[in-house]
């Protein structure tokens, strides 16, 4: 038996373990860690740590306050009905009755903060993360573990853990460094002090039932926000305070409230220091609402929406005509004007590309905005996948393949440059693929023969199946001065399935000899 | 969408944790059972990483979620396997994986062929210091770098314990096939 064989083997079972049914029970599992309601623990119950597997110690944790000992009654090592093996040594005990003092100590004094009520503070999911992992960590799971040192250093780590938890919505704008007089964070600073105080403070409404941004609380912290950050980041406060964007599946914005949070928003996320947090989706359906009116992805249900008598609504019609009158290196102008112009030449009554558009196209369009794309291009770089670059990679494949030289391509464009990988990949050209990739001692390389038998290669694969648009961007030089530029690939749906999401994005390094592919297990 | 999903997790965004077991769900499943778990525990081992997960989610960079949740998936399955002491025969199959198997019938039905269904099996008594890179690298297409991390051993050994792996695998075969043949 060769190497060949035993690789095609391998290859083969690998096949049989990818047809495997999936088991696990997600619904269990969010059951498991989602936090329910506080209830007092019963007096009886005591814990019984040496007992329970560490499973179930784990699963404890995560099953709510209901096995959960209430703020006064944790006394996993002071009152054990039995004294856990493990923290018999007088280390553990140090170290367990330091770390309690310190965990209640931060625990309180952040309640009497929160200006919640007890129950809503200890069904807040941060607190209960605080909680399951202070528990975990005075468990005789974590003590008995061997690679801990638990030293005072060590517990200051913890309590940092515990802290991050912990924080209130207003410890975010109470931790902000000093300013001087009319001075503000720096974008990035602002953008995170915003992401970080945005996160907590949804918890915090949600737990007294507030679905809004308009508690005076929240308005006092947002007004002190503004203050103390780069106005270019104000749009996400005003989107903030907006809340819901639908009721029932109705809109609740007027289309030139969405019309300018999205010429803001969009402003912002082409600085390249933001980028998208947790606010993504929300942003989506912002920009999908104001294309379609719902967020239902049935056509007969968009033109119930914002058509009347078979007319855009007028008061769409403006909005989109000034989202579409945005400057060329814009979303707005790249996603609404193609739009608009064939809406006048209908009358306002139909668009092919209006048609077409769905969820994962805005979502494509947010993630090239994301990555600066239509600042730098202007959306010039796009390069379908279709017929006319397919004859344009195979004239490559044929004038160039038996060229000498390392600068063989050093005149060829990068997303041909893409296509033509994939498509040597396709013929089962290694060699041809290997010749591509970027030879540089500082880079990860792989040698020839481990390329041949370990590296794999799915031959036969045609890039048209995966991709449907290949778009450049021009990234510039990098900290270690190297010019560096990507390749987003715009994916169809079988794409979508083989990479787990929408776009999928190919590195390139640009050398003397033109842009050459660095060696990566992904590309 | 998958970065998206880990950063909105990691701000305790349920919902997004959901899409993020669904994702990766299949990724652990089949990487357990790679490793030896047996398939009627597949579930619950998928369930405690997924539990422990959501625990520690806050303390891990996206750039390395793969190489951790792997980490977390062997160290599971080792600790599950460690944890029924009742299944002797189970403890051992983890932790010294030289004794001579048998495997839940239902275990490799999964398997289609019966040539797959030895090769699984022959995989299993591999030792799991060769077990598990073979498994990473032909199964889970991890480079050796990623491999290296998930195991923190380094890259020279990974590679030593692959091609070890893999000429154990082709002497067991070739003892098999003389066997057939006497």
């Amino acid at each position: 038996m060769n190497e060949q064989d035993i690789e095609e083997r391998l290859e083969r079972l690998k096949g049989n373990y990818e047809s495997m049914e999936e088991r696990t029970n997600v619904p269990l599992i969010m059951e498991s860690i989602k936090p329910t309601p506080q209830k007092k623990a019963s007096p009886n119950k005591k814990w019984q740590i040496p007992l329970l597997s560490a499973a179930a110690v784990l699963l404890l944790f995560w099953l709510g306050s209901s096995m959960m000992p209430s703020n006064q009654d944790i006394s996993l090592v002071d009152e054990p009905q039995e004294e856990p093996a493990e923290i018999v040594n007088e280390d553990f005990k140090e170290f367990t009755a330091e770390l309690k003092s310190r965990y209640e100590a931060i625990e309180q004094q952040q309640f009497e903060k929160s200006g919640l009520t007890r129950d809503q503070y200890f069904s807040l999911p941060s607190v209960q993360s605080a909680k399951g992992a202070y528990m975990f960590y005075m468990s005789s799971d974590f003590l008995s573990a061997p690679q801990h040192d638990l030293d005072a250093g060590y517990i200051e780590n913890l309590v940092m853990e515990f802290d991050y938890y912990l924080k209130t919505p207003r410890d975010y704008i109470e931790e902000v460094r000093p300013l001087g007089d009319g001075e503000v964070l720096d974008l990035y600073e602002s953008f995170n002090l915003i992401a970080m105080y945005r996160m907590r403070a949804q918890e915090y409404q949600q737990a007294v039932n507030d679905e809004t941004m308009n508690s005076t609380w929240i308005s006092k912290d947002l007004a002190d926000i503004r203050k103390l950050t780069d106005p270019a980041v104000h749009a996400l406060l005003d989107f903030m305070q907006i809340g819901p964007l639908t009721y029932a599946g109705d809109v609740l914005l007027q289309p030139e409230m969405m019309a300018e949070l999205i010429i803001s928003l969009d402003n912002l996320y082409a600085q390249q220091s933001i980028t998208f947090g947790p606010e993504k989706s929300d942003v989506v359906e912002l920009v999908y609402l104001t294309l379609k009116g719902t967020m239902s992805a049935r056509e007969e249900d968009h033109l119930e929406a914002i058509f009347k008598d078979g007319v855009l609504l007028e008061s769409y019609q403006e909005q989109w005509k000034i989202l579409a009158n945005e400057e060329s290196g814009t979303l707005s102008h790249q996603m609404f004007n193609p739009i608009v112009k064939e809406m006048e030449e209908t009358g306002w009554t139909q668009s092919e590309t209006w048609s077409q558009v769905d969820y994962s196209d805005v979502i494509v369009a947010l993630e090239l905005l994301d990555e600066g794309y239509y600042a730098a291009t202007g959306a010039e770089n796009k390069v379908l996948v279709d017929g006319n670059l397919q004859a344009r990679v195979h004239e490559l494949f044929k004038t160039r393949a038996l060229t000498e030289g390392a600068d063989k391509y050093k005149d060829v464009r990068p997303e041909e440059l893409v296509a033509l990988y994939y498509y040597y990949e396709e013929l089962g050209e290694l060699e041809l693929l290997y010749e591509m990739y970027l030879q540089d001692e500082t880079y990860m390389s792989i040698s020839w023969a481990e390329y041949q038998t370990h590296y794999p290669h799915e031959v036969g694969r045609k890039l048209d199946s995966l991709v449907k648009e290949l778009v450049f961007i021009d990234s510039g030089l990098d900290v270690m001065g190297d010019h560096r530029g990507v390749v987003k690939m715009i994916l169809t749906e079988e794409g979508q399935r083989h990479f787990g999401h929408h776009v999928a994005t190919f590195q390139l390094i640009k050398t003397e000899d033109g842009w050459k592919i660095p060696f990566m297990p992904t590309q | 969408m998958k970065s998206e999903l880990i950063q909105s997790a990691q701000s305790g965004n349920l919902e997004a944790y959901e899409k993020l077991i669904y994702t990766y769900r299949g990724t652990v499943e089949r990487f357990a059972f790679q490793c030896g778990a047996d398939w009627s525990d597949i579930p619950d081992i998928s369930q405690e990483v997924f539990i422990r997960l959501y625990r520690f989610l806050h303390q891990f960079k996206e750039d390395r979620f793969t190489t951790w949740l792997y980490k977390m998936t062997v160290n599971t399955t080792r600790d599950f396997y460690r944890k029924k002491q009742q299944d002797v025969k189970k403890e051992e199959k983890w932790v010294t994986s030289h004794s001579s198997i048998s495997f839940h019938t239902e275990t490799l039905s999964i398997i289609k062929n019966e040539e797959d269904q030895e090769l699984h099996a022959q995989i299993q008594q591999l030792d799991e210091k060769y077990r598990i890179p073979l498994v990473l690298f032909y199964f889970q297409e991890c480079s050796y770098n990623e491999i290296a991390e998930i195991l923190s051993i380094n890259l020279a050994t990974v590679k030593i314990r692959i091609y070890r792996a893999k000429d154990l695998l082709r002497t067991v075969y070739e003892e098999e096939a003389a066997k057939v043949y006497e």
